[in-house]
């Protein structure tokens, strides 16, 4: 059956193509910086003559555009950049290759008017692009600049705990989100318990997310994509930059390989605040304990021919902490970590079509080493995965967008396995680590229907096949047998109506399958958390989202305004049963229970992108349930992740060439928690009887970040450039109730006995500076007007 | 620059770790009242004889005096256990009912301080001893107070005895007044084992460790050496002799096997008591009584009384 779907779309792409081709010929390129040769995503292309119809660059910068024999003037354009025009005569294929002009490089950024009115006319919804270069000029917890902070800015994205870079997408948790670098995916997104995300920011390009609409190229997940590019490397001329934080320093080095051939990127980031302590650690009881966290990101790419190029990048990063008491000789050492690399091959088929095709792997693994004498005990955990997908753009028109592709993974998840000894026997866990295969097959239109209607349409297929070993309910399987197969189909549609030159109505609907889920029984995820496979006994969550929202912009499109509603069903939602205590000894497939869960909402956003004043406004009304009959007999409960209202006002200001003020205010419901419903005494000590759960609320949460940015960049041309980054985290220190514990004296039958709740607060007003340099082999006056 | 970078370095850390504590009041309008249940049926030498407490569930006041707890005691209740088709009533007793000798013994049995006892203290028990107490027998519990019924359900397991436990010198650091206890058992191929134990030292009442069970998994019918730490209550807090036991002391030791549904009272109840901070989320104490909370546990013990020697 598949073959012959893949079959079909071929014959149709080689007959369209031999149609048209007396008729209209193609016009197509790459799209990139001017003066690093980084492909731009995203950018727009039309032709000035006819506005409502263009198309926008592909992942890897490429973009075409088939068009009928006649003179053309094409547009080019991204927020940032400088819009570029060219006239060409086209009455025969043509290669051309546009450089865009970066507000870093230039006096006064212009932002095209067509280029803000992409929000309008594209079919996308829910879905912003974060340059990093914003997330840079934002304020920073302790100085570290955080992509996926960033993001939880945005109407519809909150954190589940204050400080913490995990993301709660329109009511969906932290694994529902797919997050991607370069294509591989990110099991563990945060450094430090989550504090920090693992994403090093001076490697990283862009940064996209997809709160819920997600088009068909995009799968295994059911809440959101977050798709992260890193950088490729600066092909003209060699680049440093760096920073020194109060939590970590970074050093970045770009450069060509051969000129405008190949070119490399290295970024390496490291915490030290332990190291600096070592001296006074060393001399106590606890010489050897220290923690820290490093990630190396890492690219290069090859221009083969003009239509090949190789992309080989990699991730790795880890936190490492260790714990010594020598008094009684007792150590622990926990390192865990991502680590993904991925392969790429761009191949222009044809001017109109464009494939890629990647190899990937990514492994996720946590590890566990403690020791007292003779007794010692290791835990391990973990996902390996190795992939290899094939897409393809394919621009038959300049009415369609077509895009296909297929996607296998092999999925190895290790539980918790725990080997130990007492000296005399060694004892080994007796679970069993899963393998899967997840297959997918997509295929998608990006249709201008007319003038003013666009259609995006597509069709997914999801497979998933758990194989052996496995212990089942009732047979067991050998190695590579296999147990279970399931097979989503998955459609996605939405529309795009306009309703005026600068406003539209966009809605739409889509299925979500997810086959890896990660159950977290703590307030945040942690890297203890283990992921585990759909199985025999685990079905594949599903997701069904239906949203509608209107675009407009105002003022010639200076503020952009939108409005969504979503309303989700999510199916298979998966939670550990009431009593749950973490035991290494149970297969934790067996500790689940299955639910039903629900979120809609309403989403406002405006935004100013132009000015030296610019920022946006984004207030999210929300609702987010789950029930399962296994927890309090089926009551409905919120989420723990529930924010009823969440209000975010962000605003950057550039007060002179050289310094830049933001700030961010921040407004949401306090969270859900389950509340004490009384004491019992056992044992002569009091007990907690828990109430309902998530059935009371912490107070509201709310705080105000501001920053200042010196930047001499602006100021002279030069080879070397420096910054400094001041910011203040929670400036009128409100004291956010970060969790809450309960207090008891033991001594109940004294009569003298008392409880009390605490709630604490931890990040409390913060100030820290970051001083930023960077040094390039070309002299440049760099500008930092590029706005939000 | 390092100066300045240090001072900023140290202010900052300072401003981190300068968390804030306040106090908050639970919503008193969650409370319900509930009847808990703390029964065990014992099988050993020396046991006190199957009894209850039977209490009420209390809102969280700030101070629980001696009038709150006294009128938390359930008096008048109408308790029988039934075992291979007979029931058997157990009796309401108050501790000042009790001759003193026999007080002090039953409250040390509880590991209660006789001394800072401010309540009179009632219970249930089955006085006489004829319950049969009998290995892989089924006990069923009723509890009939008022309109209200509770029920639960326990069986009392295989022993397992301890084979051999010895003194050992303290890891890392050398240490002469401390001492590590080490323990051998043989444990049950052909069941799933459940443990608990309470240790005492000298002039001691037995008590529970803060983490007083475990299961077999990880060695299920092997014989399994390990060491076993001196019980402590978690608000005791910690030091560097915790968990050994002082040298030149005579200490007891109780070893238990217990039945699965004790196991995962017990397990979740001293879960829930350290689950505390920024990333834990509560546990609900999983107990076997139908219709309130608690437990109805039976247990078969082995007591140990140790000399543990000078270095």
């Amino acid at each position: 059956m598949m073959n012959k779907t893949a079959g079909a779309i071929l014959l149709f792409i080689l007959f369209q193509g031999a149609l048209s081709s007396q008729q209209k010929f193609t016009v197509h390129g790459y799209i990139t910086e001017s003066g690093s040769g980084e492909t731009i995503i995203g950018a727009n292309i039309h032709d000035v003559n006819n506005q409502s119809s263009g198309v926008s660059s592909n992942n890897y910068g490429f973009w075409s555009m088939t068009l009928t024999e006649g003179e053309y003037e094409l547009v080019f354009t991204y927020t940032g950049y400088t819009e570029e025009h060219r006239k060409i005569v086209l009455n025969k294929n043509l290669e051309l290759n546009v450089k865009l002009k970066s507000g870093l490089e230039l006096e006064e950024v212009t932002i095209s008017s067509e280029e803000i009115k992409k929000n309008v006319r594209s079919t996308e919804m829910g879905t912003q692009v974060m340059n990093t270069d914003i997330v840079k000029r934002m304020p920073a917890l302790l100085g570290e600049v955080d992509i996926l902070k960033t993001l939880q800015l945005l109407p519809g994205v909150s954190s589940a705990t204050e400080g913490t870079s995990g993301l709660y997408i329109r009511g969906g948790g932290p694994d529902q989100n797919l997050v991607l670098l370069d294509e591989a995916i990110v099991y563990n997104t945060g450094h430090l318990l989550g504090f920090f995300s693992v994403f090093n920011a001076d490697a990283i390009k862009n940064t996209k997310l997809i709160k819920g609409s997600a088009p068909a190229e995009y799968g295994g997940r059911i809440s959101s994509v977050i798709d992260v590019q890193m950088k490729e490397g600066n092909n003209e001329y060699f680049e440093a930059e760096g920073g020194i934080g109060l939590i970590s320093s970074r050093l970045t080095l770009q450069g060509p390989i051969a000129q405008n051939k190949s070119s490399f990127i290295i970024s390496a980031r490291r915490t030290y605040a332990l190291d600096l302590a070592q001296p006074f650690i060393r001399n106590t009881n606890f010489a050897g304990t220290n923690y820290y966290f490093y990630d190396i990101n890492t690219k290069i790419n090859y221009r083969l021919t003009n239509r090949d190029r190789i992309y080989l990048s990699g991730y790795f990063g880890r936190d490492v902490f260790k714990f010594s008491n020598n008094d009684r000789a007792f150590g622990v050492k926990l390192p865990y970590g991502n680590a993904t690399g991925t392969l790429r091959w761009n191949h222009e088929i044809r001017n109109d079509l464009f494939s890629n095709v990647s190899l990937i792997v990514n492994n996720y693994d946590f590890r566990l080493d403690a020791g007292q004498e003779d007794f010692s005990v290791v835990v391990k955990s973990g996902v390996k995965d190795i992939s290899c997908k094939a897409d393809a753009d394919y621009y038959p028109s300049n009415k369609h967008h077509i895009k296909f592709g297929m996607r296998y993974t092999y999925h190895r998840l290790t539980p918790n396995l725990v080997s130990a000894t007492n000296g005399e026997v060694d004892f080994v866990s007796k679970l069993e680590t899963k393998f899967g295969h997840e297959s997918e097959l997509y295929f998608l239109d990006d249709w201008i229907l007319r003038p003013g209607i666009s259609l995006n349409t597509g069709l997914r297929f999801s497979n998933f096949i758990q194989v052996g070993p496995y212990t089942g309910r009732l047979n067991n399987y050998q190695s590579g047998e296999f147990v279970k197969s399931y097979l989503v189909p998955e459609p996605r549609i939405y529309f795009n109506v306009s309703t005026g030159p600068n406003s539209s109505v966009k809605g739409g609907m889509s299925v979500n399958s997810q086959y890896i889920h990660l159950v977290s029984n703590s307030g945040s995820t942690l890297p203890t958390d283990i992921w585990v496979p759909s199985t025999e006994r685990v079905k594949p969550q599903l997701g069904f989202q239906y949203s509608l929202g209107y675009f407009r912009n105002l003022l010639s499109n200076e503020f952009e305004i939108s409005v969504e509603t979503y309303y989700k069903d999510l199916y298979n939602q998966l939670d550990y049963r009431e009593s749950y205590v973490e035991d290494f000894s149970s297969e934790v497939e067996r500790e689940f229970v299955s639910g039903r869960g629900r979120a809609y909402g309403l989403e406002l956003f405006i935004a100013r992108k132009k000015g030296r004043l610019n920022g946006w406004v984004g207030y999210t009304l929300s609702k987010t349930e789950r029930w399962f009959s296994e927890i309090e007999k089926g009551r409905v409960f919120p989420a723990t992740y529930d924010r009823p209202h969440d209000l975010v006002l962000v605003g950057s200001y550039r007060l002179s060439p050289s310094w830049q003020c933001s700030a961010n205010f921040i407004y949401a419901t306090g969270r859900a928690y389950t509340p004490i419903q009384s004491l019992f005494i056992i044992d002569g000590r009091p007990n907690v009887e828990y109430g309902p759960r998530n059935s009371a609320r912490l107070e509201p949460y709310h705080r105000l970040d501001i920053s200042m940015v010196y930047d001499n960049s602006s100021l002279k041309r030069s080879r070397f450039h420096h910054s400094w980054a001041f910011s203040i985290y929670n400036v009128y220190n409100r004291k956010n109730p970060f969790f809450t514990y309960t207090d008891f004296s033991s001594q109940i039958y004294s009569g003298n006995a008392s409880a009390r709740a605490v709630k604490v607060s931890i990040f409390t007003i913060i100030p820290s500076v970051t001083y930023n340099f960077s040094w390039s082999s070309r002299p440049k006056i760099l500008n930092n007007e590029s706005p939000i | 620059m390092k100066a300045p970078f240090n001072t900023i370095l140290s202010i900052c850390l300072v401003l981190f770790l300068m968390s804030c504590e306040e106090d908050i009041t639970p919503d008193p309008t969650l409370y319900k009242s509930q009847y808990v249940v703390e029964a065990y049926l014992e099988k050993s030498e020396n046991a006190l004889p199957p009894y209850l407490l039977l209490t009420r569930s209390i809102g969280f006041y700030a101070k629980i005096d001696s009038v709150v707890l006294k009128n938390l005691f359930v008096h008048g209740a109408k308790i029988t256990i039934e075992a291979n088709g007979n029931s058997y009533a157990l009796e309401e007793i108050c501790l000042n009912q009790l001759p003193e000798p026999l007080r002090s013994e039953v409250l040390n049995g509880l590991g209660i301080n006789s001394d800072s006892l401010a309540i009179d203290f009632c219970a249930y028990a089955d006085l006489n001893g004829s319950i049969p107490l009998n290995v892989g027998q089924s006990y069923h519990l009723q509890i009939v107070v008022g309109q209200d019924t509770l029920r639960a359900s326990c069986y009392i397991p295989l022993s397992v005895n301890i084979d051999s436990i010895w003194f050992g010198n303290l890891p890392g650091k050398q240490n002469d007044s401390f001492a590590q206890a080490f323990c051998i058992i043989q444990d049950n191929p052909q069941y799933r084992d459940f443990y608990r134990y309470f240790t005492a030292g000298k002039g001691e009442s037995l008590v529970p460790n803060f983490s007083s069970v475990t299961n077999d998994f990880f060695f299920d019918g092997q014989r399994f050496k390990f060491t076993l730490n001196k019980a402590q209550s978690p608000e005791s807090g910690f030091s560097d002799t915790t968990g050994y036991f002082r040298r030149g002391d005579t200490v007891t030791i109780k070893w238990c096997t217990i039945n699965d549904e004790q196991f995962d009272f017990w397990n979740t109840l001293e879960v829930s008591r350290t689950r505390q901070g920024p990333f834990s989320s509560y546990v609900r104490i999983k107990g076997n009584i139908d219709n309130g909370l608690g437990i109805f546990g039976a247990q078969h013990c082995q007591t140990y009384r140790i000399f543990v020697p000078f270095k």
